[in-house]
């Protein structure tokens, strides 16, 4: 009897540790929500850069500001926008401080800053490989020659100036490098660097790039590339086009960074590994998988604009800027809680509630637009591609669709939004791509009904569940069921995220994958809705990306010559009419369906200053003109 | 000795060739292109094909095999896919955390094992003998990923009650670096790890020592008046060390490779995170590069523990 009763002791032992660990919330003080931040002062005040001749295409960005429909506005706003503001906050004139009267204040210098982005960092060449952890990283010390500012204008970078001229032989577009450039290694960059830097990123971008080389006076960058002198060159064109300078502004996807000729030459079409750059921040050291360290570039001469967004002056107030990799996102909010690291890039909805348990040290800023989550069909197969059964069966699962549950997938209410329109609510291209009627229709009898019209038999339809991908996998379950509840033979394949891409290659073993994207935010051009393979690779069965069948790009002649069409809009009420010419042709014969959108997440150290100054550029963080409140973080 | 030793080495040659080819060709059949990855997933054909032209991926599979297999003989394991960086420079980059990890843990649990496996065995079948299984049982079944977030949560979040954290939660800091931050680092991810490792040494040890404690000559020893604690040691421990040479050894070479989770738990920038990073990513240089090191490892650590038998043991002779 005594021996057994001597078991117990370990066991109450083991049972008390558990309780002590299971049983700690209770100790912790939830505070309230805090008030939302203060208003920007003023708008952004535009100066330096001479007005385009020719109205171009504007970022895709603009304000537009819309209620998104269906939102339940219950959700706890004053804490979702504390310290963030929505995309149309942002570029509609975000906080200032008071950047607009001086240059640098110096009392804000010192300090390091410890960030972690939301993967690993691939590499630091944006230009080459467009992701957003590497693109996050490099953006403080590469330059582009433009940027975008928060009422979504393109403003001058490495360029300070540009006028746009027409003639007879074409369209020319004569750039001024701007005073106080300067390598970090100590030389100037020149029209040599940007020509060379201009070469490379055409034979790279694919979103642009061929469009751009079209219009190339005499086919090449050699020959449309004229240098006046180390300061200025003229790129001739032999049409005017909007995507020129919009493209070396882009936000997302490939970057029109500028490199000293010598780094092109040396890696002119492998990822660069020598960051020689001219930005307010200069590279230190990488190593790969644990951290990459910048540092302040004490010479760096920044614009004398009022920042905003992208554009304007870019000051580095922390004198170090650590990148620091943290794979797991219940560490990253640990080290974020016990002060190990100050600033979280994008982190799981899951942790919204965790990070407003501890505001008194967290800053919480929720990212809109975000990203819209969505599914694609395999076009590749006649049961969901281009035949009559296919287009009837894409339209009957659209109609199967009850957004709003899937989107409850993405936590709660205030981290998600239900959107009708293709590219995203709250942009500028949000009203010609919406469709109300056909979104989120919830509408089994019609789903039922498009079935039978299809003659569909019962086949198995094959969900693809990347169930790696935290922001992916909450899609398959639902869509899983609804597709059951209105007659289809719906079945999962679960896989991890590369297991999907190499799924999508084949015309076989799945109907229907699991996705979110960012880009349709940006603009017509580059959103996937109506995306078409190249002319010269233009068939049924080849798609983008090496995905013979199935990312659902419109591969017909008509969305094609939209494309073509918008390339040469002369303003933006012709811009609108053609992306909404794109956005019917897309609604009419579904290649991809979209469920609503959801906000990115980030966390920081409320002593942080200014870290709505620019806001975050979508898909990644900017460091820029924000310093430490808290003298002791300044050493 | 000697004749052995060389013949063991030669012997590792074509295991190691059979193993570099499997690699090659499995991680070909595994579903995935590591250039759709890298040009993202809304690349268009021209990125894409761009990317793999780059990457070398455009060739045929056996030139590329070739490629790869004759870079290797010259020492080259190739460039990474995702940053253009050199294999063998990534994995020199690693090799310092892993090896921490490895060899603090290792030692960690033997320091603590051995003791209570022969405490253990001593007293077999009493409440202490039980009370150490029981403790092994629970070390041995708990997952390292939880005992990971336990800890972080008492010495990093709650850490008992106070402001600050006692223990840093996340990240490595270099011996060199910094020594007393190494061993602050090190606590939590070796903790976790390591009860696994030791839960495993102290049974071995148990069960061994058992084993030798019922052989005649521990009764001699016993007989001829030596004390408990030269008997245990001297006698029963070196005479059950054998097997628990070979576990030790093996669970060095598994944690080269196997630290997985507690790297990622704890953000330690080790071989076993560039492992599963490098899966995720389809980077197939980098997963070559690793699994002929992790393999090669396994057969030479296997050859020091047969050395390490004829050391140990005067009969066995090669």
């Amino acid at each position: 009897m005594k021996k057994k009763l001597l078991w117990l002791v370990p066991l109450t032992i083991i049972g008390s540790l558990l309780l002590v660990a299971c049983g700690s919330d209770e100790e912790e003080t939830v505070v309230a929500p805090a008030a939302p931040a203060p208003q920007g002062k003023s708008e952004p005040v535009a100066g330096g850069v001479a007005t385009p001749v020719v109205p171009t295409a504007a970022p895709a960005a603009a304000p537009t500001a819309k209620p998104a429909p269906k939102q339940d506005k219950s959700a706890p706003a004053a804490a979702m926008y504390q310290t963030g503001s929505s995309i149309a906050d942002i570029l509609a004139g975000p906080a200032i401080g008071d950047m607009d009267t001086e240059k640098f204040n110096k009392d804000r210098f010192g300090g390091t800053l410890r960030w972690v982005p939301q993967g690993n960092v691939p590499n630091l060449d944006g230009m080459l490989s467009g992701t957003a952890v590497g693109r996050g990283v490099s953006w403080h010390f590469w330059e582009s020659l433009a940027q975008w500012d928060g009422s979504g204008a393109l403003k001058g970078d490495l360029a300070d100036v540009w006028t746009i001229s027409e003639d007879s032989e074409g369209a020319h577009y004569s750039f001024t490098l701007r005073d106080g450039r300067s390598w970090h290694d100590g030389g100037q960059p020149t029209s040599e660097d940007v020509k060379a830097s201009f070469a490379r990123y055409l034979g790279k971008d694919g979103s642009f790039g061929p469009s751009i080389k079209d219009r190339l006076k005499g086919g090449s960058v050699d020959s449309a590339f004229e240098i006046v002198n180390d300061d200025q060159f003229v790129i001739h064109l032999t049409e005017p086009t909007g995507l020129l300078l919009m493209a070396l502004g882009y936000v997302g996807g490939t970057q029109p960074q500028i490199m000293p000729k010598a780094t092109v030459d040396k890696y002119m079409t492998e990822l660069a590994q020598e960051f020689n750059a001219s930005g307010p921040y200069k590279f230190v050291e990488w190593n790969q998988g644990k951290d990459v360290i910048l540092d302040r570039y004490d010479a760096y001469v920044p614009r004398e604009e009022t920042p905003s967004y992208r554009a304007g002056a870019k000051l580095g107030y922390f004198q170090r800027l650590h990148t620091i990799e943290i794979p797991d996102q219940e560490t990253r909010v640990a080290a974020l809680i016990t002060g190990e690291v100050d600033s979280l890039d994008v982190i799981s909805g899951d942790f919204y509630e965790e990070a407003m348990k501890h505001q008194d040290k967290i800053g919480i800023h929720v990212g809109n637009p975000g990203a819209q989550p969505d599914i694609g069909f395999n076009t590749g197969t006649p049961l969901t591609g281009f035949t009559d059964q296919g287009r009837l069966m894409r339209r009957a699962i659209r109609a199967a669709i009850n957004a709003e549950e899937v989107m409850k997938g993405y936590g709660e209410k205030s981290l998600w939004t239900l959107c009708p329109s293709l590219q995203h609510c709250g942009v500028a291209w949000e009203e010609p791509s919406k469709n109300e009627e056909l979104y989120n229709q919830n509408n089994p009898d019609k789903a039922k009904a498009l079935l039978q019209e299809a003659g569909y038999a019962g086949e198995p339809i094959i969900i693809l569940d990347p169930t790696d991908f935290p922001t992916i996998h909450p899609q398959a379950p639902v869509l899983l069921e609804q597709l059951k509840a209105v007659g289809i033979n719906a079945e999962i394949y679960a896989t991890d995220w590369s297991g999907q891409i190499g799924m999508l290659s084949k015309a076989e073993g799945w109907h229907i994958f699991t996705n979110w994207n960012s880009s349709n935010l940006y603009h017509p051009l580059v959103a996937t809705h109506y995306r078409t393979t190249d002319g010269t690779t233009n068939t049924e069965t080849l798609g983008v990306a090496g995905y013979p069948y199935g990312v659902g790009y419109d591969t017909g002649d008509k969305m094609h010559q939209l494309r073509k069409d918008f390339a040469k809009a002369k303003n933006r009420a012709e811009e609108l009419e053609i992306t909404k010419q794109m956005a019917d042709l897309a609604w009419s014969d579904p290649r991809r369906v979209h469920f609503g959108q959801f906000f990115q997440l980030r966390l920081h150290d409320k002593n942080i200053r200014d870290s709505e100054v620019r806001g975050h550029p979508v898909g990644s963080p900017l460091y820029l003109n924000q310093w430490w409140g808290d003298a002791d973080k300044k050493k | 000795m000697i004749p052995y030793i060389t013949r063991r080495i030669l012997a590792s040659i074509p295991v190691l060739i059979v193993l570099a080819a499997l690699t090659f060709f499995l991680l070909r059949l595994v579903p995935g292109d590591p250039a759709t990855l890298i040009a993202g997933h809304e690349a268009t054909p021209e990125e894409y094909q761009f990317v793999k032209e780059n990457l070398g991926l455009d060739k045929p599979v056996h030139m590329q095999l070739w490629v790869w297999v004759s870079n290797m003989a010259k020492g080259d394991l190739g460039k990474s896919l995702r940053s253009g960086k050199p294999v063998m420079e990534l994995i020199k980059g690693r090799l310092e955390p892993t090896l921490s990890l490895t060899i603090t843990t290792q030692l960690m649990a033997m320091l603590i094992a051995l003791p209570l496996g022969v405490i253990a065995a001593w007293k077999a079948n009493t409440i202490i003998d039980r009370l150490i299984m029981l403790f092994c049982a629970i070390a041995f079944s708990v997952p390292v990923f939880w005992l990971g977030y336990i800890f972080i949560w008492l010495f990093g979040l709650w850490a008992f009650g106070r402001d600050e954290a006692i223990l840093p939660v996340a990240t490595f800091t270099s011996i060199t670096e910094d020594p007393w931050e190494f061993v602050r680092h090190m606590i939590l991810p070796v903790l976790s790890l390591g009860l696994l490792v030791l839960a495993g040494i102290a049974r071995m040890t148990r069960a061994s020592v058992l084993e030798v404690l019922k052989e005649d000559y521990i009764r001699t020893a016993r007989a001829k008046g030596l004390g408990e604690r030269i008997v245990l040691i001297r006698h029963a421990l070196r005479n059950a060390s054998l097997p628990i040479i070979t576990i030790i050894g093996l669970g060095l070479a598994g944690l080269l490779s196997g630290a997985v989770v507690t790297e990622n738990v704890y953000a330690i920038p080790g071989l076993g995170r560039m492992a599963a990073e490098a899966i995720s990513t389809r980077d197939y240089p980098i997963i070559q590069g690793l699994i002929i090191l992790i393999g090669a490892a396994y057969v030479y650590i296997n050859l020091i523990i047969d050395i390490a038998y004829a050391f140990l043991d005067p009969r066995i002779r090669y």
